[in-house]
């Protein structure tokens, strides 16, 4: 039995990518299940995403950031869950090896893409993403991470972790690895050229600082469930020798 | 060459430029300019080299001012880098280099407040010395060497400086428990920490102590030069920059108490306690939530210098796991006082919707 695959698409006002989104989906796998998870949308994209044959659960109001995900993940019937964006259109021919990954015995499979880190100062994001692999001790993971699409995981893997603990994509990373899930990469989709180029300079970027603070929350659930080093090795630290003076 | 055009676009030849310079220099030469820059200004005038200029930076020190970029060599002729200004200079010769080494008993006056400078060190008979002799050259009321763990002649060396106490352990404290127990004997407003196994010269350490001494309260070393680009940098370097970022000082770079050397203020260790000394990355994080003055008023190479021993080479190694494991524990100070997500809230989120616990209402939302 060829196992079912479930696309899910969190969708907010992406009207002129989405029906896109969707074709390769179904060039991808014709079977597949798309779940379009439309929240705050008011320009038309849940009608186009059902027009092309996707199954649309609509939220009036915008859910925020990769809440969609948690919803779809529950809705989801597929073995293979797929996470993409609405607004990126990636060629089926680049998800194929996300799916085939997991067919192959992967729990998870994520984007092989870092982020822009030729420079000396990155991103927050990018050292956050980072950071929180090597606290995780998987510094071989680089940068890559569930909070970039697409990645695909199993059906298990996200029962696993839990479908709510997927809105906050760091946090779901850091169960992933704590669980021992088995994390593989697909060849790079560059997700970073797909993406709009945004100035943060006016807004403060708001959106960095939100996955900045998701990873601060993920190294906290780690730490809670560790102890506050993370397991690790103080080298007979004599403590007492300062405060006993 | 674009020099000359602009020049000669306002109506000034070269060498009337240069006639301006050496005039300048003549002028000057009435008051103060030393015989030899007028000598330099006028060889420049018989067609020779330029007059070597000098800047003046912020904290009293007179640098050259030369294009060399970090990592080239210096020119011999150049001299050194830093010394300062206003100070009668020896000068020394050493092997084919000529050094100028700042007079300390100048030194003496242009602090305000008390100086010390706290040394840990276990096992470190070869370097010792050679950092104990160049913090004598600098005007330190108090040079505590905290020697740990020591099976060699370290107490020994130690001892015949005149003007240094000793602390002695017999057994290893561990990792910079030792800055913390030489800041508890400390009585000076401004200490700076070393590491026994890294001598760093006198002139070196200075910015640091000038830095605390006018109102700083922590003077890190700055790493940034010697940093390459992000996918070249290791863990540490990396969570160091991270545990910045967090804290809201990205212009810190990767500077972090862990490096040595820097310097603290009194105030510093009367607002967030000694113990905490002894984790220094949870010793920075503190000081950042208490709003201290933090600068990195100077660079000293301590990456390529340190000594390679077995256990702080490689990824991994245990002294990075030791430097990453202090990290989390600051975080985890962070998360104590700030919250889980520190400063970065998270309000727009529907976590209930992400629970499913609106999966019942279906008049929230429609499935099509």
């Amino acid at each position: 039995m060829i196992p079912k695959l479930s696309v899910i698409i969190p969708v907010h006002n992406e009207r002129a990518t989405i029906a896109s989104v969707i074709r390769e989906c179904f060039v991808l796998d014709p079977a597949a299940e798309v779940l379009v998870v439309s929240n705050g949308t008011t320009d038309g994209s849940a009608e186009i995403a059902r027009r092309e044959g996707a199954a649309v659960i609509t939220y009036a109001a915008p859910l925020g950031h990769d809440v969609g995900r948690s919803v779809g993940a529950r809705r989801a019937t597929g073995d293979i869950l797929l996470f993409l964006d609405g607004d990126m259109v990636i060629s089926a021919s680049q998800l194929q090896p996300f799916v085939n990954l997991i067919r192959e015995g992967a729990d998870i499979v994520l984007n092989d893409y870092s982020g822009p880190t030729h420079m000396k100062y990155p991103h927050d994001v990018v050292v956050a993403k980072h950071v929180l692999n090597s606290v995780l001790h998987r510094p071989d993971l680089r940068g890559w991470s569930l909070a970039a699409v697409p990645h695909a995981m199993s059906r298990c893997a996200a029962e696993r972790i839990g479908p709510e603990h997927l809105a906050v994509p760091p946090l779901a990373q850091a169960m992933a690895v704590y669980h021992g899930l088995q994390i593989r990469a697909a060849p790079t989709v560059h997700v970073g050229k797909l993406n709009p180029r945004r100035s943060h300079r006016h807004n403060g970027d708001p959106t960095g600082r939100l996955m900045l603070g998701d990873h601060l929350e993920a190294i906290a659930w780690l730490l809670e469930r560790t102890d506050q080093r993370g397991h690790r090795h103080d080298y007979g630290r004599r403590r007492d020798e300062v405060s006993g003076r | 060459m674009r020099s000359t055009r602009v020049m000669k676009k306002q109506g000034i030849s070269r060498a009337a430029k240069r006639r301006t310079i050496v005039n300048k220099h003549r002028r000057a030469s009435r008051s103060r300019i030393s015989a030899a820059k007028r000598r330099r200004a006028l060889r420049h005038r018989a067609g020779g080299m330029k007059p070597r200029r000098a800047g003046r930076s912020r904290i009293g020190l007179k640098r050259s001012r030369s294009r060399r970029r970090y990592g080239q060599r210096r020119r011999r002729s150049q001299g050194p880098r830093i010394w300062i200004r206003g100070l009668d200079r020896r000068v020394m010769r050493s092997g084919r280099r000529t050094r100028r080494l700042l007079d300390t008993r100048k030194l003496r006056g242009r602090f305000r407040h008390r100086l010390a400078a706290v040394v840990t060190c276990r096992d470190e008979e070869r370097t010792l010395p050679s950092v104990i002799r160049q913090l004598e050259r600098l005007p330190l009321q108090e040079i505590i060497v905290v020697i740990n763990g020591s099976s060699d002649r370290s107490l020994e060396l130690a001892s015949r400086f005149r003007h240094v106490t000793i602390v002695w352990q017999h057994e290893p404290l561990g990792h910079d428990v030792g800055r913390a127990v030489g800041a508890r004997v400390s009585t000076a407003d401004v200490i700076l920490f070393m590491d026994g196994d890294l001598p760093i010269r006198a002139e070196r350490l200075v910015p640091y102590l000038r830095a605390v001494d006018r109102g700083a309260d922590l003077a890190l070393n700055d790493l940034s030069p010697f940093i390459g680009a992000f996918v070249e940098q290791d863990d540490v370097t990396r969570i160091k920059m991270f545990l910045n970022r967090v804290l809201g000082r990205p212009d810190l770079g990767m500077n972090s108490m862990t490096a040595v050397p820097h310097a603290v203020s009194r105030r510093l260790i009367d607002r967030i306690g000694i113990d905490l000394l002894a984790v220094p990355p949870k010793a920075h994080a503190m000081s950042i939530m208490n709003g201290l003055k933090i600068v990195s008023p100077a660079s000293v190479d301590v990456i390529r210098r340190n000594r390679i021993r077995p256990h702080n080479v490689g990824s991994g190694n245990p002294v990075a796991d030791l430097i990453i494991g202090d990290h989390l524990e600051a975080l985890s100070l962070i998360a104590q006082h700030a919250g889980p997500r520190c400063a970065y809230p998270d309000v727009a989120r529907r976590r209930d919707i992400a629970r499913g616990d609106d999966d019942a209402n279906e008049h929230h939302y429609t499935v099509i």
